[in-house]
């Protein structure tokens, strides 16, 4: 229902000349590049299982606060 | 405002709503690395050559998106590499043909001071899908902004290595007193170079640059940051943009493709350095949701990140009242600090808040 309405909210949007954003945007994925392989095809997920995690290669422990920057950029992708 | 902006806008604010409730990950920033090869005058003063914090394994990040793909089409989430530098990181395509490999598409984000034609062709291999670039201006400017000699023609090359090629790009410009008069000849520079997009955004006045006379735009320049954008994109040689933060009243939808709405917890999620989950990568203040040394990323994108999928409490100090609190919702993420107070009304600025 709620990606119908949403469907339907960017028609509009788009019958007045203004862009919906990017949720339905078709995927960047494109071939697979040179030598790798094909890639297996996406299925949808059956059930959830809960994956267990090691500990990390010691990037969390004892280390030093992440830098503060002065001034934030709007790194959002190109 | 014209009724058809009006009307969009209100329709816009529908349609933000229902991405909302479903808040779908579409956008994944991996910070690789806190390390820089430059010394940027508008970035953080503590960001070092060799930072405290260890770059983080790229297994470490594998983890993540063995998470992700299980509840998620990875085709549908694109994975941003940033920094730090990214570039700095010897491993990066060994990581990446890895990310590519799971089925997501990879987009890096670069000052393109190591973007070398070896490297690009060994990040395309790896499946490179897009670049984001920065460029702070002409030769002088640029380097300056950089603190490096040779930054500027090193993003040159690079900008010509990407219009040839079939990678998505955009130039990054981050605009401050000392560049603001040379928009026109930087968007001259651009066009002539084939750069199809352009982001603009504008020096947050924070830290150093809140103090640095060289970098805070007066308001006459600031509005004359957005009047460029709108001249510019009427023009229609270059499809610029601003960046995504900043409610911008009239401006709205004439300087970017969208409605402003941040995305930050929405669409957007984020692993930092330090193995924190965070919503966007801008954000600086602790908005962390958890840490993936501790926590499923996927668990917590999907139960937690309230903060930024609420508005109610934002609502405090000059956005209280505000008139324009609907579509604007109290300004992007970025803009609260620790306390939870905007620090950046861009309606403020542009004299239009009342
Ligand atoms: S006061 Fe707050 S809600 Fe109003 S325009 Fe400024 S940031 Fe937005
Ligand atoms: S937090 Fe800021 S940079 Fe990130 S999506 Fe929101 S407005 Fe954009």
């Amino acid at each position: 229902m709620n990606k119908i309405y949403r469907k339907l909210l960017a028609g509009c949007l788009a019958t007045l000349g203004f862009a919906a954003c990017t949720t339905e945007e078709p995927d960047l994925y494109g071939p697979m590049p040179v030598e790798y392989g094909p890639t297996p095809e996406y299925s949808e997920p059956k059930e959830v299982k809960q994956q267990s995690r090691s500990a990390s290669t010691g990037t969390i422990d004892g280390q030093a606060e992440a830098p503060q920057e002065d001034v934030q950029t709007t790194d959002e992708p190109a | 405002m014209n009724l058809r902006k009006r009307i969009g806008q209100e329709l816009a604010h529908q349609y933000y709503k229902t991405i909302e409730r479903e808040h779908p990950l579409r956008q994944l920033f991996w910070e690789c690395t806190l390390r820089c090869n430059v010394h940027c005058r508008h970035c953080g003063s503590d960001c070092k050559r060799v930072a405290g914090v260890p770059d983080m394994p790229g297994q470490d990040f594998l983890r993540v998106l063995d998470s992700v793909e299980r509840r998620c089409n990875p085709h549908k989430v694109f994975v941003i590499i940033t920094g730090g530098e990214p570039l700095v990181r010897d491993d990066l395509e060994e990581v990446c043909s890895e990310i590519y490999r799971r089925g997501f598409p990879w987009g890096l984000v670069t000052n393109g001071l190591y973007f070398t034609p070896e490297r690009f062709e060994s990040l395309r291999k790896a499946g490179m899908r897009s670049v984001a670039l920065s460029l702070d201006g002409l030769e002088a400017n640029h380097n300056w902004l950089r603190g490096h000699k040779d930054s500027f023609r090193m993003t040159s090359q690079a900008i010509d290595l990407l219009a040839k090629s079939d990678i998505l790009f955009d130039c990054v410009t981050c605009v401050n007193r000392r560049n603001y008069s040379e928009l026109p000849a930087i968007r001259d520079f651009l066009i002539a170079k084939g750069v199809k997009y352009w982001r603009i955004y504008t020096i947050f006045p924070m830290g150093r640059a809140k103090d640095d006379p060289d970098m805070r735009l007066s308001d006459q320049e600031f509005r004359g940051v957005f009047e460029f954008i709108r001249q510019t994109r009427r023009e229609g040689h270059i499809h610029a943009n601003y960046g995504c933060e900043g409610y911008l009243g009239p401006y709205e939808a004439d300087v970017r493709d969208h409605f402003f709405h941040c995305q930050a917890g929405i669409t957007t999620g984020s692993v930092m350095a330090d193995g924190a989950i965070a919503a966007c990568a801008s954000i600086r203040s602790d908005y962390n949701q958890g840490n993936i040394y501790e926590d499923d990323f996927m668990d917590v994108w999907e139960h937690r990140y309230q903060p930024h999928r609420t508005f109610q409490w934002r609502r405090t100090g000059e956005c209280r009242d505000c008139r324009h609190w609907r579509y604007c919702r109290g300004n992007g993420m970025h803009l609260r600090d620790n306390e939870g107070n905007n620090i950046l009304c861009h309606m403020k600025r542009l004299g239009m808040k009342d």
